[in-house]
């Protein structure tokens, strides 16, 4: 009938059932503003606040700005808190007050959040609980302390320490040195144009793109470090590491973690206990001790120095000499420039493309050594013994194994000294070798497919020459057969 | 003007001096269409016999009124578009405030939770406590003879952890309603949580690689 008039009447209900229906089921709300400028005419910008956050700014004046938003469930509790501020040539000093409060009722609560403008010059020392803090453009070195809040440093120069004991760390943009320390929460650091020092007991730790050194301690959280400009070192005790791209050397040491170093300038040094180690290019020398560590690491431009004891060692691509020490592992080396050492008591041996000599020492475990450019050793007790191509001397002491070597290469005098007990002996020789043969064997046989030229001979001895002889040859058996092929 | 019998019909509908006349003329030489003319001529003065007339006086200043109205019509949109607008400022100025409330509010609530957000999180606080009496009661011997130095770092961390929710707790006591320490605590709980699983999941016999 009237519809303009019901239209109206429809949008007045509105505009009173709109703010009705905003209002919250709590109608004592109390909110304030503060807000004071104070002249700052040097020395320290202190802060004390609690129970809310602190946001530190930075302007070009020379006026300390102190805003703040007093909330309670309360208005007389409300009033009751108190921002005092007082200006001198100490600096200016900020603390947020409140009243003892005997909360029978438990209805009572409050929160100031605080937002502090300082000169962009001006050093701070900010310190929260129960809040989080945010500081930002800090030109000047700052302290930063809290409990139970996060802290965010962003777009700072000079130096800065930050702690933390319940709450996440985020620093970021910073011209200048870091000192970091958390108790139980997360710590992350990206782009710093200065050096760190970090230390963590509980929670994480992610630091990227660091000009300088990075030191980083922590307990039982995962670090990763990328892109360090200098030294790195860092320590756990039992969370993983993950580290690449050092400018310089790399120190890590966890236990029962998984450690991935990848890319170091420096030399880099790894220890580990009951977790895996892998290590890709490092350019100068390379240590790992892991203790029951299984350890991986390729393409390292210096020698190699690599203890554990129940792991896999494997090795690959080094430019530099290696010595591996495995007490109940395998151990497999490939394309090692310098010499080798290999130890293992229950493992295998297995290398290959060895420019230098190669030496291994195994108890019970099997050895095979392929291209090796200089000489071989091989003492071992229960494992047999392969070597196929080798550039020198080969001497090989086993017990119960038996002996397979082939391939002697190069030109000279390459002496051979080839022992077991209970298995068999078998040597292939080029048509050109020169060797002065001894050959026993006490319940074997002794078989040559090279004219020998003998100067002595029964059924388990031979004495003689291969070619014009000259070179050491000594084959030494008690249970086992001798054989000398043709290569 | 000659014309048909047919078309008589047509010319006395028509009624025009000029039809009649042509009408007339044709009946003198049709004695059909004189007589249906005379029958027409009869009817006609009968009609016009029975026709009343009268004035009302209120007639004419209502239609007067009435074409007054319709003259000013073509203003009316002018006055719908205004109130269109008026609405629309009333409305647009509503929501706003509303908004403006809410989001006021809604600052608040992340500050001081509301009586009814506190039961939720209370609620959800003691289902926390709840697994974490039980994780504990399973963890306890495991703790205590904790020899492996992994296991004593988590005893550690889990001592760390029960002196900060008791700090957190004696601060909520009087803050009850203040939503970052019950953030804090809620997390904490979880760490708390977290860590004794760990414990749980953990070989007592670390040796294993």
């Amino acid at each position: 009938m009237y519809p303009l008039r019901n239209l109206l009447l429809a949008f007045l209900l509105i505009v009173v059932a709109l703010p009705l229906a905003a209002e919250d089921d709590d109608d004592s709300r109390f909110e304030a503003k503060y807000g004071k400028n104070f002249a700052f005419s040097g020395g320290r910008v202190t802060i004390d606040h609690s129970f809310g956050d602190l946001v530190v700014r930075t302007h070009q004046g020379n006026d300390v700005q102190v805003r703040a938003t007093i909330r309670s469930s309360d208005e007389d509790l409300g009033k009751a808190i108190r921002i005092v501020a007082d200006s001198g040539p100490s600096g200016v000093t900020v603390t947020t007050n409140y009243p003892t409060i005997r909360n029978r009722s438990g209805r009572l609560s409050f929160s100031v959040d605080m937002t502090v403008t300082i000169p962009a010059n001006a050093p701070v020392t900010a310190k929260n609980s129960f809040g989080n803090v945010d500081a930002r453009g800090l030109q000047a070195s700052s302290v930063l302390e809290n409990r139970q809040g996060s802290i965010v440093l962003q777009d700072v120069r000079g130096s800065h320490a930050l702690s933390n004991q319940f709450g996440s760390i985020d620093a970021s943009n910073a011209r200048g040195d870091l000192t970091i320390a958390n108790q139980n929460g997360s710590i992350a650091v990206r782009n710093v144009d200065g050096a760190i020092t970090v230390a963590n007991r509980f929670g994480s730790v992610t630091v990227t793109d660091v000009e300088r050194a990075a030191t980083i301690a922590n307990a039982n959280g995962s670090i990763e470090a990328m892109d360090i400009g200098g030294a790195l070192k860092a320590t756990n005790a039992f969370g993983n590491i993950e580290a690449s791209t050092i400018g310089g050397p790399a120190d890590i040491t966890t236990s029962n973690a998984r450690v991935q170093l990848s890319n170091v300038t420096g030399p880099a040094s790894v220890r580990n206990s009951f977790g895996t180690v892998i290590v890709k290019a490092v350019n100068g020398l390379l240590t790992v001790n892991g203790d029951n560590s299984k350890v991986e690491a390729s393409d390292i431009g210096g020698n190699v120095a690599i203890n554990t004891g129940f792991g896999a060692v494997t090795l690959q691509n080094v430019r530099g000499a290696a010595r591996v020490e495995n007490s109940n592992g395998n151990i497999r080396v490939s394309d090692l420039s310098g010499n080798l050492v290999a130890i293992t008591r229950f493992g295998s041996v297995h290398a290959e493309r060895i420019r230098g000599a190669a030496d291994v020492e195994s108890s019970n475990g099997g050895v095979t050594l392929k291209e090796i450019g200089s000489g071989a050793k091989v003492n071992t007790n229960f494992g047999p013994v392969f070597i196929d191509g080798v550039g020198g001397g080969v001497t090989v002491e086993n017990a119960n194994g038996a002996i397979s070597v082939a391939g002697i290469r190069g030109n000279g005098c390459h002496p051979i000294s080839l022992r077991t007990n209970f298995s068999s002996i078998k040597l292939s020789l080029p048509d050109a070798a020169a060797y002065t043969v001894n050959a026993r064997t006490s319940f074997g046989r002794i078989h040559t497919d090279l004219p020998i030229t003998t100067s002595g001979m029964t059924e388990n001895t031979l004495s003689g020459t291969i070619g014009r002889g000259g070179c050491k040859l000594d084959l030494t058996n008690a249970n086992g057969n001798i054989t000398i092929e043709k290569d | 003007m000659n014309i048909q019998c047919s078309q008589l019909d047509d010319l006395l509908f028509d009624a025009s001096p000029l039809a009649m006349e042509t009408a007339a003329r044709h009946a003198e030489g049709c004695a059909g269409c004189a007589e249906r003319l005379a029958s027409w001529n009869d009817l006609t003065s009968t009609a016009q016999s029975m026709q009343v007339t009268w004035n009302n006086d209120l007639l004419w200043p209502r239609i007067e009124r009435a074409l007054r109205q319709e003259q000013r019509r073509p203003t009316s949109w002018l006055r719908n578009a205004a109130a269109a607008a008026i609405l629309t400022i009333t409305l647009g100025g509503t929501m706003f405030y509303a908004l403006r409330v809410q989001t006021h509010d809604a600052a608040f609530d992340r500050k001081i939770i509301g009586i009814s957000a506190l039961d939720d999180v209370e609620r959800a606080e003691r289902a926390h406590i709840a697994a974490i009496e039980k994780l504990e009661r399973l963890a306890e011997s495991k703790l205590e003879d904790a020899e492996s130095p992994l296991l004593v770092s988590y005893k550690e961390k889990l001592m760390l952890l029960d002196d900060a929710i008791a700090e957190c707790e004696t601060n909520i006591a009087r803050n009850r309603q203040n939503a970052h320490l019950r953030k804090q605590l809620l997390s904490m709980y979880t760490d708390k949580q977290q860590t004794l699983q760990d414990v749980l999941r953990e070989d007592t016999d670390v040796s294993t690689p």
